[in-house]
């Protein structure tokens, strides 16, 4: 029972924790631009090693790297959008998403030319777990998980009781009727890319933090993430968190040796995301939460 | 500056709405064939005319959403065709499409609040005053819009577009679709709200109980004004009746 928690159910909720955190931001930009965001897996790559450089420079674990990492990502996603989505706004949406597989392709070029293809990590050496009552924790899935809540719950807040977050909703809902009580697209679209940007820079991080870093980090994390959006609700954000949880939690206890082998060899875990995402596009293409269709 | 004070300095504070010879549609064939319309906030002006008469459009026309091949519209003294919806509702106009007209996930207040976005200071006291209007609205405030009644729903759309204090409220259809009670209700409010100085533009599908309650109408036919005028004498008129009031 222990080891089911130890060795499954704690590392499922982390890399859940992970999944829930770019998906939030593929389902908040779908909600709003009506776009399959492709670079959203690079960008998450991008924020982890802004995270890297920050240690390399400064010391210090990665945890105190996570405000500048979020605040650099934001910016390049900003900076993508200006560049390479909002001249394709007035476009059909295929477009943009044609160019996001661009942006992932050139983000992760930049990525091996600045940091190198080689993998990396933010600190080397192992960390011994602490162990209470039988419970293996380790500090990094406590920090991981504990951050993890604290952003969700702050994006709530955000949401639910700032004006900016309520005419980013607004916008999701009709953006033709936002634009008639005078809101403007544009500066939602800003704030939905400081939001998606900062969150998916923090599950890069996250995901650096629990494994390590490399060129392909983001692009391998990108089918888990849709199939979290999905599985929630594609432009439903608190779907997301469901989705997210359901599909770490998944991918892991998958591969739990109820008797005795395990249920599914961990080599074909990455495709239980990918199994999910399929099923659920057959029987209910809106998700759990009744989002769009994509 | 305050909203009023730029509105101000922008416009000449007539809060009139003229709309000359507008032309244009979706892109394929234009639906308005030469539309003028004339509105103003000691008005109730209506438009009535068959369906497909380009009613609708020539509502989404004068908002900026439809592109105009020809034609000006000036609002308060200023030329506003061309430019974005967004930037109407803070020069004085107030605008609630016939469908799709709230924010279904969004609670009655954050509707409201959206309405009234662009003047946070402001928002409370402007709450408080469409409560007055809708008290309903007051006792269903964390109701979902989406879960919303049609007469409820159309209230709260008013409500919304109520916000800003517009001049010249803008209402496609107000009534469609309602029950013949709530009908009656939605147009008493209508002409509550006009009593505190807010102009009436107005389309309605009861043509006759329309230019009843308005001071001003025109009869579009075909994407163009074919009869205009006092409501009375359009009313008064043998031809018009005939033809599209059912005689």
């Amino acid at each position: 029972m222990l080891d089911l928690i130890n060795f499954y159910l704690i590392p499922g909720l982390v890399v859940g924790a992970i999944y829930t955190l770019g998906a939030i931001g593929i389902s908040l930009i779908f909600s709003i631009l009506r776009v399959a965001h492709l670079a959203h897996g690079d960008l998450m790559a991008i924020g982890a090693y802004f995270a890297l450089s920050w240690v390399h420079l400064l010391g210090g674990p990665a945890y105190l790297a996570l405000p500048a990492a979020m605040a650099l990502t934001a910016l390049v996603a900003i900076g993508v959008d200006r560049t390479c989505y909002r001249p394709l706004r007035r476009r059909r949406t295929v477009m943009v998403i044609i160019a996001s597989f661009g942006v992932a392709l050139m983000l992760r070029a930049a990525l091996m030319l600045i940091w190198g293809p080689d993998t990396q990590v933010y600190q080397s050496g192992i960390q011994r777990p602490m162990v209470v009552a039988g419970l293996r924790l380790q500090e990094k899935h406590l920090f991981i998980l504990g951050a993890a809540i604290v952003l969700v719950v702050l994006l709530h807040l955000f949401l639910t009781r700032t004006i900016t977050g309520k005419a980013m909703r607004a916008v999701s809902d009709d953006p033709d009727l936002a634009r008639v009580c005078g809101v403007r697209t544009e500066r939602v679209i800003l704030a939905m890319w400081i939001t998606a940007g900062s969150l998916c820079a923090a599950a890069g991080v996250f995901l650096g933090v629990d494994t390590q870093l490399s060129p392909l980090m983001g692009f391998n994390m990108l089918l888990p993430m849709f199939a979290a959006a999905i599985l929630g609700g594609i432009g439903k954000p608190y779907g997301a968190i469901v989705g997210g949880m359901v599909i770490g939690l998944a991918e892991e206890l998958s591969t739990y040796p109820l008797f005795g082998e395990p249920l599914i060899e961990p080599t074909y875990k990455s495709a239980i995301a990918f199994t999910i995402m399929v099923l659920m596009l057959l029987w209910r293409p809106t998700g759990l939460f009744r989002g769009k269709v994509l | 500056m305050s909203l009023r004070a730029r509105r101000r300095e922008a416009g000449d504070g007539s809060g009139v709405l003229e709309a000359r010879q507008l032309f244009g549609g979706y892109g394929g064939d234009d639906i308005l064939k030469g539309v003028s319309l004339k509105a103003a906030p000691d008005r109730i002006t209506v438009i009535v005319g068959p369906n497909g008469a380009g009613k609708s459009t020539a509502m989404k026309a004068l908002f900026g959403f439809v592109a105009l091949r020809a034609g000006e519209i000036h609002f308060d003294g200023v030329r506003i065709d061309g430019l974005p919806p967004e930037d109407l509702p803070a020069r004085g106009l107030g605008y609630v499409p016939q469908e799709r007209n709230v924010f279904p996930s969004l609670s009655i207040e954050e509707n409201l609040e959206m309405g009234g976005i662009l003047r946070p200071k402001a928002r409370g006291a402007a709450l408080e005053r469409v409560y007055g209007f809708f008290p309903v609205l007051r006792e269903r405030r964390t109701t979902p819009a989406g879960a919303l009644s049609g007469g409820q729903r159309q209230m709260l759309a008013v409500g919304r577009a109520l916000m800003l204090e517009p001049r010249l409220l803008m209402l496609d259809e107000p009534t469609a679709g309602l029950a013949p009670k709530v009908i009656d209700e939605m147009l008493d409010l209508i002409r509550a709200i006009h009593k505190t100085g807010v102009g009436i533009l107005m389309v309605e599908q009861n043509a006759r109980q329309a230019l009843e309650m308005a001071t001003h109408g025109f009869v579009l036919v075909n994407g163009a004004d074919r009869y205009s005028g006092a409501a009375a004498s359009l009313l008064g008129d043998e031809e018009v009746l005939q033809a599209f009031l059912g005689g």
